[in-house]
């Protein structure tokens, strides 16, 4: 298996693996609607790591866009517009700013 | 070997964090041009080569980075373009006629100024001369040229190399660009135009960072040079620090985010030299402030303790630069630039605000300085101190510079009809001052001799 974090620019040169980063206060759906967004899009969840502290939901997710009909960028606009429905706030990243700045 | 582990809530929240709400990103991915293919006898060949070059490779950069910031989900605040000084172009045009020659910069740069424009670059580097044993005719020009360039045109930077440990500093030098400097300000009736003009020593050929930016001799044909930013990174980090660490503790924290924030500029730097094909150049480790409150170097100074500009503000400045890059040169394959902190004073609100308390003052930033390189940089003093006395103090700045090596410049704001105390404004990233006193005493006696001051005792430790 393709390890997240080796290599995630593909042949197109399109980022595959990027992290979403959600976080905000705790309510119910907030990962219905992450996931459904990017279920919709065909972004392929490998890693879910999620907690609540003191009302704090938050959450970070690796995802695989090699199948993904969107880049990362429009991806970012569509996970916005879910986070600001959902009253919270996501950031999505290319995993490579996260492999080069914590496990270079 | 075993399957590398996922990556933490942690480590993702980490980066999160210093990206999304501690101000963390790329001041700048600066291009260096090669343009002295432009070099000609012919001034229409000379403006048009440059107005083309700019524009193409403008294009290119400022659509590469925007993929990649995309991508990455990482800001970069400014794309540059770097050219070769501007005094190549002088030299074949001035043998022949020198005013010919000034007109034909003020043109170039003009046209620079618009293919930046055009390409979506917001600044471009080097009006530029070395002129730090004598002037030559084609340094001459372009010092003749800027008051019309930095009162005409927008993007368009420069400096003039006034000193170095190789060669000493050029008093002579100095007092033209202070001059040059002083016309352009009169004229634009702003401060403005200072900020755009450097008089530096030792400026180094890898600077991503404008007015010193430009093409340096023994660079590749086109390189990508990147700048980082993050004074608020580096004070909440040492927040998070109980109040009773000692200084060393402090250092090893500040090694730790001076890495990672070196790192996302080596991940910039490589990631845009991929996508273009220019080679990959330095990044530089400089805290870079901006006016946003928080983003401070002097914020960073009150996290480990010590007002800006009160005693142990320099050790403390020391301890912070020294740590930085101890980290940051680890994370990156080739510091550069400055490499150091910067301590723009109006573009820094928190060293604004000491300075309108009276507690940074120009000879205490010139102090701090000596240990953290850029120089008196983005201060604004009253246009009426007249030639002689900012020329003092540039002089003082320069010979420091190099004395101990080190790179540093004098980025001044004379303010026409100011006086000390009074608010210069100067808008967006370039942020606000008061007025600070250059200091007073007579100098002209010296000045007034000219010549240069011969390179220091450190230039023959090289032999």
């Amino acid at each position: 298996m393709e390890q997240p974090g080796s290599g995630s620019i593909g042949a197109s040169g399109r980022a595959r693996h990027v992290v979403v980063f959600v976080h905000g206060r705790d309510r119910p759906g907030i990962v219905a609607g992450i996931a459904g967004v990017l279920a919709r899009v065909n972004a392929n969840i490998l890693d879910i790591s999620q907690t609540v502290m003191r009302g704090v939901f938050t959450m970070a997710m690796i995802v695989d866009l090699g199948a993904a009909r969107v880049g990362v960028g429009e991806l970012r606009r569509l996970l916005e517009e879910e986070a600001r429905r959902l009253g919270v706030e996501v950031s999505v990243h290319s995993i490579e700013v996260v492999r080069y700045m914590e496990r270079p | 070997m075993g399957e590398r582990p996922l990556y933490g809530l942690g480590e993702i929240a980490e980066v999160v964090e210093m990206l999304r709400y501690r101000s963390l990103d790329v001041r700048s991915v600066t291009l260096s041009l090669d343009s002295r293919r432009c070099v000609s006898g012919s001034i229409g060949d000379t403006v048009s080569c440059l107005e083309e070059l700019v524009e193409e490779h403008g294009r290119v950069l400022r659509h590469v980075v925007d993929r990649v910031a995309d991508e990455l989900g990482v800001e970069v605040t400014t794309v540059r373009v770097a050219l070769s000084p501007f005094e190549y172009l002088a030299a074949p045009l001035a043998a022949r006629s020198y005013d010919k020659a000034v007109e034909a910069l003020v043109e170039a740069a003009r046209a620079v100024d618009r293919a930046a424009a055009v390409a979506g670059v917001d600044y471009v580097g080097g009006v530029s001369a070395f002129a730090e044993r004598g002037i030559s005719l084609a340094a001459a020009a372009v010092i003749d040229s800027l008051p019309d360039i930095l009162v005409e045109t927008e993007r368009v930077m420069g400096f003039v190399n006034a000193g170095s440990t190789a060669l000493g500093v050029s008093l002579d030098a100095v007092r033209v660009s202070v001059s040059a400097l002083l016309e352009a300000v009169e004229r634009a009736g702003s401060p403005l135009p200072g900020a755009k003009l450097l008089v530096t020593a030792n400026v180094a050929p890898d600077i991503p960072f404008l007015p010193a930016a430009h093409h340096g001799l023994g660079e590749p044909e086109a390189v990508v040079n990147v700048a980082v930013s993050g004074p608020k990174v580096v004070a909440e980090a040492l927040r998070g620090l109980p109040m009773e660490a000692p200084l060393h503790v402090l250092a090893g924290e500040l090694r730790r985010i001076g890495f990672k924030v070196a790192r996302l500029g080596q991940l910039v730097a490589e990631k845009v030299s991929q996508e273009t094909g220019y080679a990959i150049g330095s990044v530089d480790l400089s805290l870079a402030p901006t006016p946003e409150p928080g983003d401070s170097i002097a914020a960073v100074l009150e996290a480990i303790g010590v007002e800006a500009g009160a005693p142990g503000s320099v050790a403390a400045l020391a301890l912070l630069v020294d740590s930085l890059k101890r980290g940051g040169a680890m994370g990156v394959c080739c510091a550069g630039g400055y490499s150091g902190a910067m301590i723009p004073v109006s573009e820094d609100s928190g060293l604004a605000e000491a300075a309108a308390r009276g507690l940074i003052t120009v000879y205490k930033l010139l102090a701090m300085t000596s240990v953290c390189s850029t120089g008196v940089d983005m201060v604004p003093v009253p246009a009426e101190a007249g030639e002689m006395r900012l020329s003092g103090l540039v002089l003082d700045t320069l010979t420091v510079a190099a004395v101990q090596g080190k790179t540093l410049g004098v980025r001044l704001l004379p303010a026409p009809g100011a006086r000390p105390g009074d608010l210069v404004e100067l808008g967006g990233l370039l942020g606000k001052a008061p007025v600070m006193d250059p200091g007073g005493g007579r100098n002209e006696a010296m000045m007034r001799r000219g010549g240069f001051i011969p390179a220091p005792l450190r230039r023959l430790l090289w032999g």
